[in-house]
């Protein structure tokens, strides 16, 4: 579709300056490769770095040592994240191993699973980003459009008493991101060295300007909501009607980002709009995805994301425009139900006899001994591996017999405890952060285990240390880790500062409110220490502390319930 | 064309006018990238020479204040004020003597905090030797976010230290909240009508660096001079550190040219001086004299003499004062096998390990003395007119069974800031650019080698018309040893440095450094052909075998003593160590 035919007021030139970048990058390719090659700077100059987010690079450097080195004539010390596209997170072991191999050769810090089911690796030297891109090419994965304003890695939940439908909505996710990734040849000219043969519409979906910003879809399984459907772009709930998959109810608009400075900012819940039938759902979202392309804002990017495009343009003129774009009218939503969005915990049988189980990753980190005790783990394995938007590790397909031989070699490689870890490590989400991050106003994961053990503490004292509450905790509002569905959620300020939101359910379906601004560490002691209190003398059975909160209005009445259009409700 | 009448007069825009119309495109290309380029030149940093321009300098993590301060710039272009931008990250408050006008537009960062770009510049403002501003008219932009407690902190901190330092503030602060462009414009409109215009502000100060005593020192003659930086350029755990030291100049008079040494007179280690004292028994205040001069006994041993290499008269002494029989029959043996043996020993192992009581002065008599060491210089004073810059390595050696460390090189890597240092200027008269500013130069150097190199790139960065510049350079680490990176990319970035190859072999044990030139072949032939002159500086055996290897090549393709031709007409210049 023309752009400029729709949006005739927005000549390039009047565009965000990324647009521009995008416009004449000939399709992400920019002067990326002589960047790479060029021996004077670690870093890939100009702007072609924000290119190679499209290809799933990120530049990033050392913020720890900028100091120190700019004193000692140095550049920062650059380094890049290279994230890879794994629909759904599902691997096989020889992909494990692979990829943990290539950790050990060109990353630092190990392996680190991502709150969108997927992995990166850090510290990535520019010399090797080339053979490690190979590498896993060679591993069949890819990272293209991991980052970008493009359609990033479809995430898709998993219900593990399920296997067959799992399996359904994993294939259906994996046909979505097909669809959706760039088609450009820039990648394997950049990365393989393959000269590719170009054509005269090398993307036919997106065309020169690609998105306005990320557009991110995703698949859950009720009843868990294991990715936080309300969040994403474009949300999918399987609806299964006599244990089969009849379609999915769908929901658009979510999204967790906003920025602290801007009053016409906010993270926005996904709105219910309809159902639609299980093999028309890619096609679907391609189609929101164009309307999102051609009427999303290229000026100011900060209200890019689709979101705010729903929100300016109204859900009537949504509905219509994708009515007469994908030239029928999507179904009523049909009744489902989720129960928590944390994976379920423990050994379970699914409906083909086969047994999932969850290996709990503290901030997705695998690193170290941990490094060295799954690749352990993994030499003798049969089952497939799945990573989870918990940022955890699911051992799948294991047979009967091999449950209790799998069972005692957890045991011996000291991995057991992690099927069923303390209820509130499990609930916990966070950022990267420093010093990688650029965005990063505070520490987060490197924070996580002591703002954990405080909490522990905390809920002691209280007596309520078996409830587990979610906490989300990230470096900056920009919401990585989808602080604003979390029952307690922090973001960053400044080194040591926070902003503190509550009151977001467990099950990841209402927003939480900001309730206090710029807070230390003390201060949130002070501040929930009263709200624990009251919560463990005054709660209903099985009562979750963000419901707890809502209901006793203790949060300054400032919460808003939004209506979610749940037909249980 | 309409004439743009608030930039050019009405006769030279004819006059401009008519010359565009004859040019062709390729002309009218160079003249628009020359121009281009020349703007670039005039917004240069504290290297800028044009000192009574105002300076606009920035401080961001978000390139908002950059945007403004350029935006500002713009404006003032506008107006017919000349202005430079310059980021804080850059400038030394030491530096700032120099300007009438220094405008600074700075975001404060999370609680409080400078942005984290600017903290040396931030640091040094703060200290307790800050330097005296008495001459500065200043004015800050603050950004801030008032949803922070300390709102504009860093802005308002910088605001006040430069009155504390005796800064003149020619316009009151201007506090911008998020939405800070309205209140941003505002400054800048009164900014506008203070600032002096172009024509006017060559004439309005003079009063740099006047020399006060213009006598030329020299070796006999040095001058003591203040160590005002000694920075580690290496990781903190590189066992040879290399380090960059800051010296001012002050009232002094020296004239160095790039690829000049100074000599630097060191002092021997405290707890050498200590220990010979001890193994001898002698008072540290014991008189003796030197030279015609009386001093102590200490501050001669300390200063003045070698403690390391022994010297024949000393064994001679030492072998009559112990007695001792292997001594004595060194002693009495042949010049060269005393001087054999000699080479194995240091004058601590002579005097410690066979203790005896000497007359202090005869000790002093038959002690070396302590020779002043040659540093290259590593700064312009072209571009940096009141500093002497130094880069020197750690130096360790073997000797024996253990490792020693140089005396010379552990003396200036333990100044600190405040301490004095005594040096004279060497003039290296071999080892200097070529007359003619047309001719190439390809510079070779490993480690330490590029000092005078950065001296050579300073100086070429203030010529109107530069020569080609190719640059090749050795070390262990690209992250960690890359040797003034930060000012050779920015070089490379302005077209001063033309190519630059690089070898770490830390990294990566494939290349050597004429390997990477020969295989550009071409350019080195061509450049070769142009009349390029080659300079070879650092460690004598990479440096040697480097230009035997590429003799050996240009031998091979023009012939026999080709190479050596080159020599004889002194396009190759060598500083080998």
């Amino acid at each position: 579709m023309d752009l400029n035919t729709k949006l005739p007021s927005q000549l390039i030139d009047n565009l965000h300056e990324n647009e521009k970048l995008k416009a004449t990058s000939r399709h992400l390719r920019g002067n990326i490769s002589n960047g790479l090659d060029n021996p004077l700077t670690g870093a890939v100059p100009g702007d072609d770095h924000l290119l190679m987010k499209f290809h799933g690079v990120y530049q990033q450097d050392d913020r720890d040592l900028r100091n120190e080195r700019r004193q000692r004539y140095l550049e920062n010390l650059f380094q890049f994240m290279v994230r890879l596209r794994i629909p759904g997170g599902v691997l096989t072991k020889d992909q494990w191993h692979g990829l943990d191999i290539l950790s050990r050769r060109f990353a630092e810090r190990g392996i680190r699973i991502t709150t969108r089911q997927t992995i990166q690796f850090h510290g990535i030297r520019k010399r090797k980003l080339r053979a490690l891109m190979q590498g896993i090419h060679n591993l069949g994965l890819d990272t293209i459009a991991a980052c970008g304003d493009d359609n990033r890695g479809v995430v898709c939940g998993a219900n593990p008493s399920l296997s067959a439908l799992n399996k359904q909505v994993n294939e259906l996710a994996k046909e979505t991101s097909n669809r959706l990734i760039p088609k450009t040849g820039a990648y394997s000219e950049i990365w393989y060295q393959k000269p590719t043969v170009k054509t005269d519409n090398e993307e036919p979906i997106y065309g020169d300007l690609y998105l306005p910003r990320k557009f991110k879809v995703g698949y859950a399984i009720p009843p868990i909501n294991d990715i936080d459907v309300y969040g994403q772009d474009v949300g999918y709930i399987a609806i299964i009607e006599n244990g089969a998959l009849t379609g999915f109810n769908v929901c658009v608009g979510g999204g967790m980002g906003q920025l602290d400075a801007r009053t016409d900012s906010y993270p926005r819940l996904a709105d219910l709009i309809g159902f639609i039938e299980a093999d028309k759902a890619p096609r679907l979202a391609e189609t929101i995805m164009t309307i999102q392309r051609d009427f999303g804002d290229r000026i100011d990017r900060h209200r890019a994301r689709f979101k705010y495009t729903l929100d300016r343009l109204g859900l009537d003129w949504f509905n219509n425009e994708l009515t007469a774009r994908f030239g029928e009218t999507l179904g009523l939503p049909r009744p489902f139900k989720f129960e928590q969005n944390g994976d379920k915990l423990g050994w379970h049988q699914a409906d083909d006899g086969l047994w999932h189980t969850t290996i709990y990753i503290e901030n997705g980190r695998i690193d170290g001994a941990l490094r060295d005790q799954l690749s352990g783990f993994f030499q003798f394995y049969g089952g497939r591996i799945r990573l989870t938007t918990n940022q955890n590790l699911q051992l799948t397909h294991i047979a009967d017999y091999e449950k209790s031989q799998i069972q005692s070699r957890l045991d011996d490689l000291d991995l057991l405890w992690r099927l069923t870890p303390h209820h509130q490590a499990n609930h916990l989400l966070s950022c990267v952060a420093l010093p990688t991050c650029g965005l990063a106003m505070a520490e987060a994961e490197r924070y996580m285990p002591r703002l954990l053990d405080l909490f522990e503490r905390l809920k002691a004292r209280h007596g309520v240390n078996d409830i587990p509450i979610t906490i989300r905790l990230t470096g900056c509002p920009n919401g990585c880790a989808r602080p604003y569905l979390g029952e307690i959620a922090l973001t960053g300020r400044a080194p040591g500062l926070y902003n503190l939101y509550l009151g977001g359910s467990f099950h990841g379906d209402r927003l939480a409110t900001l309730y206090a601004s710029n807070i230390d560490e003390e201060t949130f002691s002070i501040l929930l220490s009263p709200l624990l209190e009251h919560y463990s003398n005054e709660r209903l059975t099985n009562e979750h502390f963000g419901d707890f909160l809502v209901r006793q209005k203790l949060l300054d009445s400032q919460c808003t319930s939004v209506n979610l259009g749940n037909p249980n409700v | 064309m309409q004439a743009p009448n608030h930039i050019f007069s009405k006769q030279q825009w004819r006059e401009l006018h008519s010359l565009l119309n004859e040019l062709d495109d390729k002309q009218s290309l160079w003249l628009s990238g020359y121009l281009a380029a020349t703007a670039i030149e005039s917004t240069a940093t504290e290297n800028s020479t044009n000192l009574n321009i105002p300076l606009i300098a920035f401080g961001t993590e978000t390139n908002n204040c950059k945007q403004l301060a350029y935006l500002f710039r713009d404006l003032c272009r506008k107006s017919g004020i000349n202005v430079d931008v310059s980021d804080l990250s850059y400038i030394k408050p030491r530096a700032l003597y120099k300007r009438d006008h220094f405008v600074v537009i700075t975001s404060t960062h999370g609680d409080g905090a400078p942005p984290e770009p600017i903290t040396p510049f931030y640091e040094a403002l703060f200290s307790n030797d800050a330097p005296k501003l008495n001459n500065i008219k200043f004015s800050v932009l603050a950004l801030g976010d008032s949803s922070y407690e300390k709102f504009c902190a860093t802005g308002i901190q910088i605001d006040h230290r430069l009155e504390e330092l005796g800064g003149h503030r020619f316009l009151p602060r201007q506090d911008c909240d998020v939405d800070y462009e309205e209140s941003a414009k505002k400054w800048m409109a009164s900014l506008l009508t203070l600032l002096p215009r172009s024509s006017k502000n060559a004439s309005d100060k003079l009063h740099l660096n006047l020399p006060i005593t213009p006598s030329e020192c020299n070796k006999s003659n040095p001058v003591t001079l203040e160590v005002l930086s000694n920075l580690n350029l290496s990781s903190k755990s590189r066992k040879d550190p290399i380090h960059h030291l800051e010296l001012a100049i002050g009232s002094n008079t020296i004239s160095v040219e790039p690829g000049d040494a100074v000599g630097v007179y060191v002092a021997n280690p405290p707890e050498l001086v200590a220990a010979l004292l001890d193994a001898t028994g002698l008072s540290a205040e014991h008189p003796v004299t030197l030279d015609g001069h009386a001093l102590q006994l200490v501050e001669a041993l300390r200063e003045h003499r070698d403690l390391t290499i022994p010297s024949l008269a000393l064994l001679e002494y030492w072998s009559n004062l112990t007695n001792d029989t292997e001594l004595t029959t060194i002693a009495n043996s042949t010049k060269p096998d005393q001087r054999r043996y000699l080479r194995t020993i240091q004058v601590s192992d002579l005097i410690i390990k066979q203790p005896a009581h000497p007359d202090p002065q005869s000790l002093i008599n038959t002690l070396r003395p302590l020779q002043p060491r040659l540093y290259d210089v590593s700064n312009s004073l072209s571009a940096i007119d009141d500093e002497i810059h130094l880069t020197v390595k750690m130096y360790r050696y073997p000797f024996g069974k253990r490792r020693e460390e140089g005396i010379a090189s552990r003396f200036l890597l333990e100044l600190q800031p405040g301490d004095s240092i005594t040096i004279y200027p060497h003039q290296n008269t071999r080892f200097h650019l070529p007359k003619d500013n047309t001719t190439p130069v390809i510079l070779f150097a490993e480690g330490t080698g590029i000092a005078p190199y950065r001296a050579f790139i300073q100086k070429l960065s203030t010529l109107e018309q530069a020569p080609q510049c190719w640059l090749l350079f050795k070390e262990q680490h690209f992250e960690e040893d890359f040797l003034y990176q930060i000012d050779i990319q920015r070089a490379h970035i302005n077209n001063v440095i033309t190519h630059i190859d690089t070898v770490f072999y830390g990294d990566s044990c494939e290349a050597t450094l004429h390997s990477i030139a020969l295989k550009n072949e071409q350019r080195l032939m061509s450049w070769i052909d142009k009349g390029a002159h080659l300079y070879f500086c650092g460690k004598r055996a990479t440096l040697e075998h480097c230009e035997s290897q590429l003799k050996r090549h240009y031998d091979f393709c023009l012939g026999e003593g080709k190479w050596t031709s080159l020599s004889k007409s002194k396009r190759i210049h060598r500083n080998l160590y």
